[in-house]
């Protein structure tokens, strides 16, 4: 795929950038009962095409760092410090102008937005938002809008970012001869082409952005050879009027600015199908690719499908599909699979391994289960009520977990096949975010606390990729005394 | 069947043949009644001071089991004893399967009369109104959402005090007290009792929960997926005061869950559902290192355990759970069963579009010749034909076995199911038919020890065990 | 979405249950005075209310030398406009003092009103929620019987009362109450058939507690809040409706009685040249609609179990 390409480029150049970078983000909620100190000093980072896994439990705030990445933090929100870049941009850059908060009496804070810098801020954040990130939720009802149906909102995604692409396959595909197309059948019949292979007869013959959709015929399981030949050789057959390609050659022209008249007669039913009838329902065949590649039974059905006529593993592949649409950089998932049962789990995870290696995407993955964070990441880290406090490689932090609260987690976790008496568990519960402890927030109900915890403990590193927040390992590991 | 080996120990709990199937609504007025059959044909039993684990995913039916015993909803068919005597029980089941053998069964059959005369006396489901008030003493339930299960315009003394009212227990002083005690026993402190739920965190409205469900000192109690809204650590501190509980007020548990690693710590026994019939049960560990049921070993094998090491065979199912509506005839599991073959439950429905698309997709260049195919017809249940526009040849009949064959060893599992093709001629047109095998449902079977499977690959064609 | 609030540690200790419940009401007036439209309303309709009582019990406190009954001047029973201090609102005809009228009428009104709500919704709501927790034939039954007065109009509905019955106040509240019933019925029973599916009723059952029982101590508590919200928004309507049949004629055979609507249709011949005699009135009706409408509206969003956190 084109991406791929891209990607590879991309990875050269960025091993040592990392594609996310969250550095001393401090988010709270000023709510009536007070100010919830949500999220404290996080920092982290993403490297591109790693999946890095956020686990902790109901209110450690993994759910918010992945909202406050997308600017996505909700109304009494606010984002206090900090800087997440993203792919070289600061989406945090004006954070103080956007936000002010006016303290009042009895330590009772008001929270004031700036409408404008949060309008402008809009603005560039959504040329990122959807088609360089996206988000997986975890309740595919919710977020499917139930009133569209499959087709209509996978379509959405790729008119809204990537409309060049469309505009480009239909002119490649005009433009696209009979004896051009015999070139590939040829080429094909004889022997098992593979993708790069694939790619230089196109380029030669000037159709290479129809990659994407001749790789997805050859590589289809449901039809024999002959079918595909017969499909890619009726490609040439499916023009559009020439009006129709005069208009998109100029929109290509223009990059993808629309000209005014467009803008306007846009907005007119009739005469919208005359101008993007071609364009959606290019968007509508890359749909069906899609769909296909996230391996839905029936793809073309449930194209016309509506959201509650599917079952909820068949929208979260439908949530999938709407995700690598446009080919992001980074994915952020939030429990995709929480609401999921444990064998449809099974299939989404093995789809989202098959999916990372396809289009070596970043995954920012969020979980409270560790079973199923073990089954995907690359490098975890563990949150308690709003700081991070260990993170490390997926093995490390199996085999040789450091933070007490990560030792304590695993230790709650029945052993399969161990048939102990009790298991341990964590004394206490989680602290109340509004007055949490100071210093280490954990130290109410740690173990192994001391004196020193009242201050908040330091970031050591235990060793490459592993890294602690604790007093205990204040010097590298010679601290640790029990 | 299954046959009780354990003569001598009291049963606290038995179901058999329990049904339950739901009316659809469909909002036509003449249309044919369809029913949703959540649990159909399901026999099981718990035993004193035993935890029962019940497993399966989303629409098995376990919810449902759990509260047919509860008698929270009426059973379409089947029958509950608790605490009856044993040989009263084994009669009964030895009456039905006398009936079973001699079908059709005969409305004057003496031995229907003396079923109904032991159903009438022990079933829970023919229990009067004090009867079934009594009953209720002896089991509670505890649910899976600690927000819903708490009547949030109650006090917490008054939500563990209402079974306790509702069946005189004693005067208001003792009431109270017993609910403090309670309360105490689960781990919360008395200044609870005049607290609303919304006040409390969910682990502490599950221990409110808890506490409620042993007011009465049960000797059974259902829990729903008591720990899956719940924090891992909190988990952690339930499962421990369940576990604490059992041993003080000498409990039984049927313990429902889909989070198999919980199962495998807390039950001694274990039952696996799929699409509303149990599949397999045994002991605990034996189900789990030795799991014989296709879908088990799936089940069992997608888990995500957390242990960075671990790599294991990952059997990744296709499809998705059936229509208990339209369920699949036969095994129910064996439209995705990847040992499925063919007395396994293969419909003509099933069966004709992998056989078609054999035929028509290209793949096999020998029948690229093939006339077109004007039409599918399933002829019944065991039979369809393809209608085609042309005349075949014998060589064609050939080829098409021989392309079955490779379409089979591809991995296309239901043409397993075909016993013979033939080829009718005529002046119109040839017709090819397909003659399938005839398929039984698996009944539960005891294969070793107290492990029973219901699968045909451990039981030949006429129900006894095979090698 | 918001996050993480446990374990309350500063929780004064409840000692009693009745400490509980306090804590909750004033949880809910706190929310109310938060907003500036909530607020408007709770203070209008407590005026509303005070002058109603203290109308009943000290009507001099506000100048009202008698309560019952309007004092009529036919010497001078021509309408006169407003004078501080001696008629304030002016006077309307039959030469009555205007703001004494309204002020006996608020009271009048207020309490025929509030019967209305009550008894109506009193009756619907134990149908709906009968109808909805028991199911079935009953469920069928009552749900119709509900549907067939609610497709009676309430106009022509009460003149045939008003025919059959004679002309009294009681007897045109009584039209109302029965105009009313169902739609508090319907609404009783969608909010039942959803609370009915909850845990915490199976729980009850499993618990060996009865139908009825469950019916009064667990659904209609809890159908009670959202029931409780309608009834303080229909208050403002059911002024409105009942002062718009006073006026058209459905009134007590007594004249004198201080209503609101019967103010208005008493001076309404006089409404061009001297348009105070129903102004008053009038707006004495409006400014009670809207005063309980924003604190319907305020009382529906505090009593919101999401907004007390």
């Amino acid at each position: 795929m084109r991406l791929t390409q891209e990607a590879e480029l991309d990875l050269e150049k960025q091993t040592s950038e990392p594609l996310l970078r969250v550095d001393g983000l401090r988010v709270s909620f000023i709510t009536r009962a007070g100010r919830i100190q949500a999220i404290d000093d996080v920092s982290f980072e993403v490297k591109a095409g790693e999946t890095f896994g956020l686990v902790g439990e109901t209110g450690c705030g993994k759910s918010q760092t992945a909202l406050a990445v997308m600017r996505l933090t909700p109304e009494a929100g606010v984002i206090e410090r900090g800087e997440i870049w993203f792919s070289g941009t600061n989406v945090t850059e004006n954070i103080a102008k956007e936000f002010k908060l006016i303290p009042k009496k009895n330590n009772r804070v008001k929270l004031k937005r700036n409408k404008s810098m949060l309008k402008r801020l809009d603005q560039k954040i959504n040329q990122l938002r959807g088609k360089e990130m996206c988000m997986i939720f975890q309740e595919p009802m919710t977020s499917l809008n139930p009133v569209y149906t499959v087709g209509r909102q996978v379509s959405e995604i790729m008119l809204r970012h990537s409309v060049d692409m469309l505009v480009d396959r239909i002119i490649a595909r005009n433009a696209a001869t009979e004896e051009k197309l015999k070139t590939i059948t040829d080429a094909a019949s004889r022997q098992e082409l593979s993708q790069p292979e694939l790619r230089k007869i196109l380029e030669e013959t000037g159709l290479k952005e129809l990659e994407d959709q001749i790789w997805f015929i050859l590589s289809r399981k449901d039809i024999g050879a002959t079918q595909k030949i017969r499909t890619i050789s009726n490609l040439a057959q499916h023009k559009v009027k020439s009006t129709t390609l005069a208009f998109l050659i100029r929109l290509k022209k223009s990059k993808g600015q629309l000209p005014v008249e467009y803008r306007v007669l846009n907005k007119i039913p009739i005469a919208r199908r005359w101008l993007s009838g071609a364009i959606e329902k290019e968007a509508l065949e890359v749909s069906y690719e899609l769909l296909s590649l996230v391996n839905m039974p029936n793809a073309e059905n449930v194209l016309r499908q509506y959201p509650h006529e599917l079952s909820g593993g068949m929208r979260q592949r439908v949530m999938i599909a709407m995700a690598i649409a446009t080919r992001p950089k980074l994915i952020i998932a939030d429990e995709p699979t929480s609401a999921l049962d444990v064998t449809v789990q099974a299939q989404i995870l093995e789809l989202l391994r098959e999916l990372k290696r396809t289009f070596n995407s970043a995954i920012l993955f969020i979980s409270h289960d560790l079973g199923v964070i073990s089954e995907i990441c690359d490098r975890v880290g563990v949150m308690y009520a709003g700081n991070l406090v260990e993170v490390a490689r997926l093995d490390q932090l199996f085999a040789d977990p450091k933070h007490p609260y990560t030792q304590g987690l695993f230790a709650s976790i029945p052993k399969y096949g161990e048939k102990r008496e009790l298991l341990q568990t964590i004394e206490g519960t989680v602290p109340d975010l509004i007055d949490p402890p100071k210093g280490c927030r954990f130290r109410t109900r740690c173990p192994r606390v001391h004196e020193k915890c009242s201050n908040v403990p330091p970031w050591s590193e235990i060793s490459r990729d592993h890294g602690v927040s604790c007093w205990l390992y204040e010097d590298g590991e010679k601290h640790v005394n029990q | 069947m299954v046959r009780n080996t354990l003569t001598s120990e009291e049963k606290l709990v038995q179901g058999t043949h329990l049904k339950a199937y739901f009316p659809v609504k469909t909002g036509k007025m003449l249309a044919k009644a369809l029913y949703v059959r959540a649990v159909d044909n399901v026999d099981f039993f718990i035993k004193k001071r035993e935890v029962v684990g019940l497993v399966g995913e989303s629409g098995c039916g376990k919810t449902t089991l759990g509260r047919l015993i509860l008698r929270l909803l009426e059973p379409t068919a089947g029958a509950l004893f608790f605490e009856a005597d044993n040989d009263v029980v084994k009669r009964y089941l030895q009456l039905l399967d006398d009936m079973e053998i001699n079908a059709p069964r005969d409305k004057s059959d003496p031995r229907l009369e003396e079923a109904a005369t032991i159903e009438k006396e022990y079933s829970i489901f023919k229990y009067g109104r004090k009867e079934m008030k009594k009953y209720r003493r002896n089991t509670h339930i505890v649910f899976q959402d600690p927000n819903s299960s708490l009547d949030p315009r109650m006090l917490i003394k008054d939500i563990i005090a209402e079974p306790l009212k509702a069946h005189h227990y004693g005067s208001k002083a003792e009431i109270y007290e017993r609910a403090t005690t309670l309360l105490a026993a689960c781990g919360l402190e008395a200044q609870f009792v005049n607290r609303f739920p919304h006040e409390l965190s969910g682990g502490q409205r599950q221990r409110v929960a808890i506490a409620r469900a042993l007011a009465l000192s049960p000797k059974l109690v259902i829990l729903d997926e008591p720990t899956s809204a719940l924090d891992v650590s909190v988990q952690a501190q339930v499962l421990n005061l369940l576990k604490k509980l059992k041993k003080e007020f000498n409990l039984s548990f049927l313990f429902i869950s889909h989070h198999l690693i919980v199962v495998r710590y807390m039950a001694d026994r274990i039952l696996v559902m799929y699409a509303g019939e149990v599949v397999e049960a045994g002991e605990t560990e034996e189900v789990f290192k030795d799991p014989l049921h296709p879908y088990t070993k799936a089940l069992l094998s997608a888990v995500p355990v957390p242990d960075a090491e671990t790599k294991r065979e990952r059997i990744i199912l296709q499809g998705e759970v059936p229509n208990l509506i339209n369920p699949p005839t036969g095994c129910r599991f064996h439209s995705r069963c990847p040992q499925a073959f063919e007395v396994c439950g293969w419909s003509p429905r099933e069966v004709k579009e992998s056989f078609t698309f054999a035929l028509i997709s290209g793949r096999y260049p020998t029948l690229t010749s093939l006339p077109a195919i004007e039409s599918v017809v399933e002829i019944d249940d065991l039979t369809f034909e393809v209608r085609l526009s042309g005349v075949l040849s014998d060589n064609n009949l050939a080829e098409i076995k021989k392309a079955t064959e490779k379409e089979i060893m591809e991995g296309n599992r239901a043409l397993k199911a075909v016993k013979e093709i033939q080829v009718s001629k005529s002046p119109a047109g040839s017709t090819i038919i397909v003659k399938l095998y005839a398929f039984k449902v698996p009944r539960l079977t005891l294969v070793k020890g107290e492990h029973t499977v219901a699968c045909h690959l451990y039981t030949d064609q006429k129900g006894q065990l095979s090698s | 979405m918001i996050v993480g609030l446990r374990d309350i540690h500063e929780r004064k200790d409840t000692k009693t249950p009745l400490s509980a419940r306090l804590r909750e009401y004033r949880l809910t007036l706190k929310i109310l005075l938060e907003s500036p439209s909530s607020t408007a309303g709770l203070v209008i309709v407590l005026a509303y209310a005070a002058v109603a009582v203290i109308d009943f019990t000290y009507p001099s406190l506000i100048g009202v030398q008698n309560a019952y009954s309007l004092v009529p001047d036919f010497m001078n029973s021509v309408p006169t406009p407003p004078v501080w201090p001696t008629h304030p609102f002016g006077t309307t005809f039959p030469g009555v003092d205007l703001y004494q009228a309204v002020m006996s009428a608020i009271r009048v009104d207020l309490w025929y009103s509030l019967l209305i709500v009550l008894a109506g919704a009193a009756a619907g709501t134990v149908v709906g929620v009968f109808a909805a927790y028991v199911g079935g034939y009953v469920d069928e039954v009552l749900m119709r019987f509900t549907d067939i007065f609610l497709s009676v109009p309430y106009l022509p509905f009460a003149i045939a009362v008003a025919f059959v019955l004679g002309r009294a106040l009681d007897n045109i509240s009584l039209a109302l109450v029965i105009v009313w019933w169902p739609l508090y019925s319907r609404y009783a029973y969608g909010q039942a058939l959803s609370l009915k599916e909850n845990a915490y009723v199976e729980a009850a059952r499993a618990s060996g507690v009865g139908t009825w029982g469950i019916i009064f101590r667990h659904v209609i508590p809890n159908v009670l809040t959202p029931i409780f919200v309608q009834i303080s928004l229909d208050l403002g309507t059911v002024v409105q409706v009942f002062a718009a049949m006073t006026f058209i004629g459905f009134a007590s055979g007594n004249p004198l009685l201080p209503e609101l609507g019967t103010l208005i249709s008493n001076g309404f011949q006089y409404a061009v040249a001297a348009p105070w005699v129903i102004f008053f009135p009038g707006v004495a009706i409006l400014i009670f609609a809207i005063g309980m409408n924003l604190l319907g509206d305020g009382l529906r969003d505090a009593l919101d179990p999401r907004s007390r956190t």
